[in-house]
C-alpha cells in the first residue's frame, strides 16, 4: 500500500458532492496532487452498502469508463486539475443525513492498492 | 559563507546564485580518488555543488559507534567538494531513501523494540523517545563535521516525510537540532508529495520531482507525466512565497530494480532529453535551484542496497557507475554552461505570450511555452517544448520532436544585441570588453542581431562548425561563434577558455576552486582545439600509449565452503529460533541474526514427504547434506515485492535415517528501502511446514563461514569457493590515465555468485534476475601492482542447470575462464 498521506489523499475529493440520483449514487473527484494514473476500480463503499466493480464508472472529459474495462493495459490518466465524477448505478439506500463514510479502492500501477477512505456531510431533504 | 534568500534565489556572501547542483553517493562511490574524479568531472560540466546524503547505517554499525575511516571518511569527502570550489548540500538523514537498505536506517535500531522509526507506524504520528535518542547521537557527531565547511549551503532534515494527520513536531524538532549546533545554513525538508508539507517549519521550501518511475512505461507517451513540472510555480507559489524555487531532487536518471529491464535500456529510453525537458521546464517555472538526482551512479557494495536493486546503483546518471561521461552529462553541461554565461537567478513569468516585436503567437497542441521576464539581463528568455511526435512551429521556431529550447530575445550583448533566436546559446566566453557567444546551430533556424547603431542583421543556423560573425564597437567585441550540438558535445570550458574535441577535463584546483590550469582527456587519436578569446584557438595532437588491460583468469583455486550442510556438522552453539504453533518462525532478524546468508539446522522425521516453505529472498534446502531444492523466491508482481509459498516432495531416498538433519540456507537481499511500507519486514526463513507437522527444533546463524576447504572433501561442493589472483600495472593507476576495470561474469556456467575483490564483497551476480554480467571493480578496493596481488573470490551457489552432475559441476569450477579487463582507457594531457 502506498504511503500517501491520508490528508492529502482526501484532497482529491470534492466536499459535498454526495448525492442521490435517479440512477444511484453520485459524487466528484478533482486531482489536486500531480499527475495519476489509475489502472483499476475494484469497489466503492458508503456507510455499510458496498458497490461492486459492475456497477461503477467514471465519467472525466465528457468520457465514461466502466470499472471493468479499466485495467493496466486501459488505464484512466488522471492528470492535475483533471475533475471527474464517480458514478455508482445501483439504487442504493445508502447516504444518510449527517457524516457518511466513502471508501474507494483503486489501483495504481505504481503503488498498487489505494484504499481512501473519505467523508462527507450531508443535509437530506 | 553568508547564505540568506529571497525569494528569487540563494544570495551567498550577498551574490545571487543559481545553483546546479548533483547528486553523489560517497557510500556507492570510494575513497578520495573516486570523488575527485567524479567531482572534477561535475566541476567541469558546469555543476556548482554537490549533494551529499550521510548515511547512518553506513557509519553507525553499532549503537553511539561511529566509522568514519577511509572510504567512510567524509571529512576528506566535504574537503575535495571545498578544495574544488564546490558548494555542498548536506543531507543527514536520519532517513535517506535513495535506495539502500532500510533506507539508511542502522540495523540495530530497526531491532530495538521501544524505538518507533521515524515516529511513524503505518503513517501514524508516534513519537518514540528511544528513536530520537539515537538519532540525536547521529546528528551529535554528524553535524559538527559538517559544520567545519563553510560551503555546505543548504541542510536537509528527514527526507520525503509525512504522516496521515500531517504533524509537525518532530520536523521543527529536527530543524531545532541543527539551528542549536549552530549551522547557520537554511534548513528544508523534501517534500515528495509537492504538497507544501512542512513549508512553515523550515526556512525554504523544497521538493522532488520524479516523472518517469516505470521504465515498462516509455515516457514519451505520457506527455502528462510533466503535468507537476509544468504547473510547478503556480503550484508551489500557493503555499510559498518567500523562499526560492527549489527542487532538492530533479530526476536526471531512474534506478534499475531485479528484475528490471537493464540500465542500457533505462538510458536509451531516456536518453537526453529527458534531463534536457526536465531541466529547462523547471527554469521556465523559475527554478533557481535544482538538484540533479543522481548525477553520479554507483555500486552497491557489502549490504547496503535496498532489496530492490542489484549491485550496480548506476542510475542511468550523467557520470555513469564506472566514472563515464554519458549523453545526458553532455545535455546537463551545455544547460550548465548557459546558466554560468547569463544569470537567470531573478526572472518573472510573463502572462501574454508576445514575440520580439510585441506580436501575440499560439502554443500549438503538445507543446509547452513559457516567457519570462530577466530583471538582471533585461531580457525576455522563451521557453519552446514539442511534445509532438514531428517538427513542430512554435512563434517561427522550428523545435524538433521531444526537444525543448530556451530562447533569448532582446539580450544585450558587449557589442550587439539578440533581437530574437531560433538557437541556443551553449557558452559565453569573456575578457575586458570582449567576448564569445557560441550559438548552438540549427539549420532550420536563424538569428537576428542587432548592431550597436541599430542595423539589423539576420544570420542562418545553417552554417559550418566554428563558423565566427563578429560585432564591434571601439573596445568592445563579440564574437559569436556557431558550433554544432555534436561539437558541443565535446566542448569543455576549462578555466577561460574553451576546449574542443576532448573526453573530459578537469580543472586544476588550487583550493577553494582558484583556477590554476588543468588536464584534457582523450581516449583516441585526436587533435584538441583550445579557444580563448585573447588568443584565439590552438590546437594539440593526442595520441593515446595504454591499451585497454584484458586479464584472463583461469586455473582458479576451488574450494568447498560450506561444512554447514554436510551431516554431522555441530551447530550446538547456535541460537534457537522461536517457533510457532502455525508454524510460522521469529525472522533471522527477531533471532538476533543480521546477515545477507543465514543458516537453520534442525531435524525431521523419515515420515516428512512434503515441506512447505516460505524465505526471503533465495534459499535452499539440504537433506543429509544433499540438496532438494535451491529456489529464488525473489518475486514483484505490479513493482510490489510479494512472498512466495511454496511445496516441495521430498524424495524418499534422502530420508535415509530416523531423524534427518535438514539445513537451510537464505539469501536475503536487504531490506525494504521504507519509502512505501514499513520497513521492518520480515527476512530469513519464515514459515516451514512438513505434511507430518512436526515442530522443528531450529538452530540459526549468520554469515557464510568462507572456511577453505578442499573440494574432494565434500561429496557436492554446493556452496564453492573460487579464488584467483591477478595483478595490475601501475600505469593504469597514474595521475593522468583513468581506466575503470570490470570483472565480466557473461560467460560463467553459474547462476547465482557472490564477488569478492580483496575481501570487499563489491556485488552478487544473479542471472536472470538482473541483466547485470560486469561488475565494477572500484578502484579503492584493487592493488596496483607495486602493491601486490589483488584476490579475488567468487562464492558460487547455483550452478546452471545444465550441469546434471558432481563430477560436471566439480569439472566446471576447476575449468572457469573469466575477464577481468577495462572498460576504457583514458589518457590526459596537462595544459
Amino acid at each position: 500500500m502506498a504511503v500517501l498521506p491520508d490528508f492529502l489523499i482526501k484532497r482529491v475529493y470534492k466536499k459535498g458532492s454526495l448525492r442521490q440520483t435517479e440512477e444511484g449514487v453520485e459524487f466528484d473527484l478533482k486531482n489536486v496532487l500531480g499527475p495519476g494514473v489509475i489502472s483499476g476500480l475494484e469497489c466503492v463503499q458508503i456507510n455499510d452498502y458496498i458497490f461492486s466493480k459492475n456497477v461503477i464508472s467514471f465519467v472525466t472529459q465528457g468520457m465514461e469508463l466502466t470499472a471493468e474495462i479499466v485495467n493496466e493495459a486501459n488505464p484512466i490518466h488522471f492528470r492535475l486539475n483533471q475533475e471527474g465524477t464517480m458514478k455508482l448505478l445501483e439504487k442504493a439506500n445508502c447516504l444518510k443525513e449527517g457524516l457518511n463514510k466513502i471508501i474507494l479502492e483503486i489501483m495504481n500501477p505504481e503503488a498498487g492498492k489505494l484504499k481512501i477512505t473519505l467523508t462527507d456531510n450531508l443535509h437530506l431533504a | 559563507m553568508d547564505c540568506v534568500f529571497d525569494k528569487y534565489s540563494l544570495i551567498i556572501d550577498g551574490k545571487r546564485t543559481f545553483i546546479k547542483s548533483g547528486a553523489m553517493h560517497y557510500f556507492r562511490t570510494f575513497g578520495k580518488k573516486e570523488w575527485l574524479d567524479r567531482l572534477s568531472k561535475m566541476k567541469a560540466g558546469g555543476y556548482n555543488t554537490v549533494d551529499l546524503y550521510f548515511c547512518w547505517n553506513f557509519h553507525g554499525t553499532k549503537p553511539d559507534y561511529y566509522d568514519f575511516s577511509d572510504y567512510k571518511d567524509i571529512k576528506e569527502l566535504l574537503k575535495t567538494a571545498q578544495e574544488l570550489g564546490l558548494f555542498v548540500i548536506a543531507r543527514p538523514g536520519p532517513y535517506v531513501n535513495a535506495e539502500t537498505s532500510a533506507g539508511g536506517i542502522p540495523y540495530w535500531l530497526l531491532k530495538d523494540k521501544t524505538a518507533i522509526i521515524r515516529n511513524r507506524t503505518e503513517g501514524d504520528y508516534i513519537y518514540s523517545q528511544s528513536y530520537m535518542k539515537s538519532l540525536k547521537s547521529w546528528y551529535s557527531v554528524l553535524l559538527p563535521i559538517i559544520k567545519e565547511f563553510d560551503n555546505v549551503i543548504l541542510i536537509q532534515v528527514e527526507n520525503e516525510y509525512s504522516t496521515n494527520g500531517g504533524e509537525t513536531e518532530y520536523i521543527e524538532e529536527l530543524v531545532k537540532i541543527v539551528k542549536d549546533a549552530g549551522i547557520k545554513a537554511p534548513v528544508f525538508h523534501n517534500d515528495a508529495y509537492i504538497a507544501g508539507l512542512y513549508s512553515d517549519v523550515v526556512d525554504m521550501y523544497a521538493c522532488d520531482i520524479y516523472p518517469y518511475i516505470n521504465p515498462l512505461n516509455p515516457w514519451r507517451e505520457n506527455a502528462y507525466a510533466f503535468d507537476t513540472l509544468d504547473n510547478l510555480e503556480d503550484i508551489v507559489r500557493e503555499f510559498n512565497d518567500k523562499s526560492p524555487l527549489f527542487v532538492a531532487e530533479m530526476q536526471a536518471g531512474w534506478y534499475d530494480k531485479w528484475l528490471g529491464v537493464g540500465y542500457d535500456a533505462i538510458r536509451r529510453d531516456m536518453g537526453y532529453s529527458h534531463i534536457n525537458i526536465m531541466t529547462k521546464t523547471a527554469i521556465a517555472n523559475g527554478v533557481t535551484i535544482f538538484n540533479h538526482y543522481m548525477t553520479v551512479g554507483g555500486t552497491n557494495i557489502l549490504d547496503m542496497a535496498a532489496d530492490e536493486v542489484y549491485t550496480s546503483y548506476d542510475f542511468a546518471a550523467p557520470i555513469s557507475e564506472l566514472g563515464a561521461i554519458k549523453e545526458n552529462f553532455r545535455k546537463a553541461k551545455e544547460i550548465n554552461y548557459f546558466l554560468d554565461s547569463f544569470d537567470l537567478t531573478e526572472t518573472e513569468p510573463v502572462t501574454d505570450l508576445v514575440g520580439a516585436s510585441g506580436e501575440a503567437f499560439e502554443v500549438p497542441e503538445n507543446c509547452f511555452v513559457k516567457v519570462r521576464k530577466d530583471k538582471i539581463n533585461n531580457c525576455f528568455w522563451h521557453f519552446y517544448r514539442n511534445f509532438n511526435t514531428c517538427e513542430t512551429d512554435i512563434n517561427g521556431v522550428s523545435i524538433d520532436t521531444f526537444e525543448m529550447k530556451i530562447l533569448p530575445f532582446n539580450l544585450k550583448l558587449k557589442a550587439c544585441e539578440i533581437v530574437k533566436s531560433g538557437m541556443e546559446i551553449f557558452a559565453r566566453l569573456e575578457d575586458g570588453d570582449s567576448e564569445a557567444i557560441f550559438l548552438l546551430s540549427d539549420y532550420k533556424n536563424n538569428i537576428t542581431i542587432k548592431d550597436l547603431k541599430g542595423a539589423e542583421t539576420i544570420i542562418s543556423g545553417d552554417v559550418e562548425d566554428f563558423y565566427e560573425v563578429k560585432f564591434s564597437d571601439g573596445e568592445k567585441c563579440t564574437n559569436l561563434i556557431f558550433i554544432s550540438r555534436k561539437v558541443a558535445n565535446y566542448a569543455w570550458k576549462l578555466n577561460d577558455t574553451m576546449v574542443f574535441n576532448a573526453s573530459f577535463v578537469y580543472e586544476d584546483c588550487n583550493g577553494g576552486g582558484n583556477h590554476n590550469g588543468g588536464k584534457v582527456a582523450y581516449d583516441t587519436e585526436r587533435e584538441i582545439k583550445i579557444y580563448s578569446v585573447k588568443t584565439g584557438y590552438k590546437k594539440i595532437c593526442a595520441a593515446p600509449k595504454l591499451n585497454k588491460k584484458k586479464i584472463k583468469l583461469t586455473n582458479f583455486d576451488v574450494y568447498f565452503t560450506a561444512p554447514e550442510i554436510e551431516p554431522g556438522y555441530d551447530y550446538s552453539g547456535w541460537k534457537s529460533v522461536k517457533h510457532n504453533e502455525d508454524f510460522t518462525l521469529a525472522d533471522s532478524f527477531n533471532s538476533d541474526v543480521y546477515s545477507e546468508f543465514v543458516w537453520y539446522k534442525g531435524q525431521i522425521s523419515n515420515k516428512a514427504r512434503e515441506i512447505s516453505i516460505s524465505a526471503r529472498h533465495i534459499f535452499a534446502i539440504y537433506i543429509n547434506g544433499r540438496e532438494l531444492l535451491n529456489r529464488n523466491s525473489y518475486k514483484y508482481d505490479n513493482l510490489i515485492q510479494v512472498d512466495e509459498h511454496l511445496s516441495v516432495l521430498i524424495r524418499p531416498e534422502l530420508l535415509d535415517k530416523e531423524k534427518n538433519e535438514i539445513t537451510v540456507l537464505v539469501q536475503n537481499l536487504g531490506f525494504d528501502k521504507g519509502f512505501t511500507n514499513d520497513i521492518n519486514s520480515p527476512r530469513g526463513l519464515i514459515y516451514f511446514k512438513t505434511d507430518t507437522n512436526e515442530i522443528v527444533d531450529w538452530k540459526i546463524r549468520g554469515r557464510i563461514s568462507l572456511d577453505k576447504r578442499p573440494v574432494d572433501d565434500t561429496q557436492a561442493p554446493y556452496l564453492a569457493l573460487l579464488e584467483n589472483k591477478f595483478t595490475i600495472p601501475d600505469v593504469y593507476f597514474g595521475e593522468n590515465t583513468f581506466a575503470p576495470f570490470v570483472l565480466d561474469m557473461d560467460k560463467t556456467p553459474f547462476r547465482r555468485v557472490t564477488i569478492f575483490l580483496n575481501d570487499v564483497k563489491i556485488g552478487r551476480f544473479i542471472r536472470n534476475n538482473s541483466p547485470q554480467e560486469k561488475f565494477y571493480l572500484p578502484p579503492h578496493f584493487l592493488k596496483k601492482e607495486s602493491e601486490g596481488e589483488n584476490v579475488l573470490k567468487l562464492v558460487v551457489w547455483e550452478k546452471s542447470h545444465r550441469i546434471k552432475s558432481v563430477f560436471d559441476y566439480k569439472n566446471y569450477l576447476e575449468n572457469v575462464s573469466l575477464k577481468v579487463e577495462n572498460y576504457k582507457v583514458w589518457e590526459m594531457l596537462e595544459v
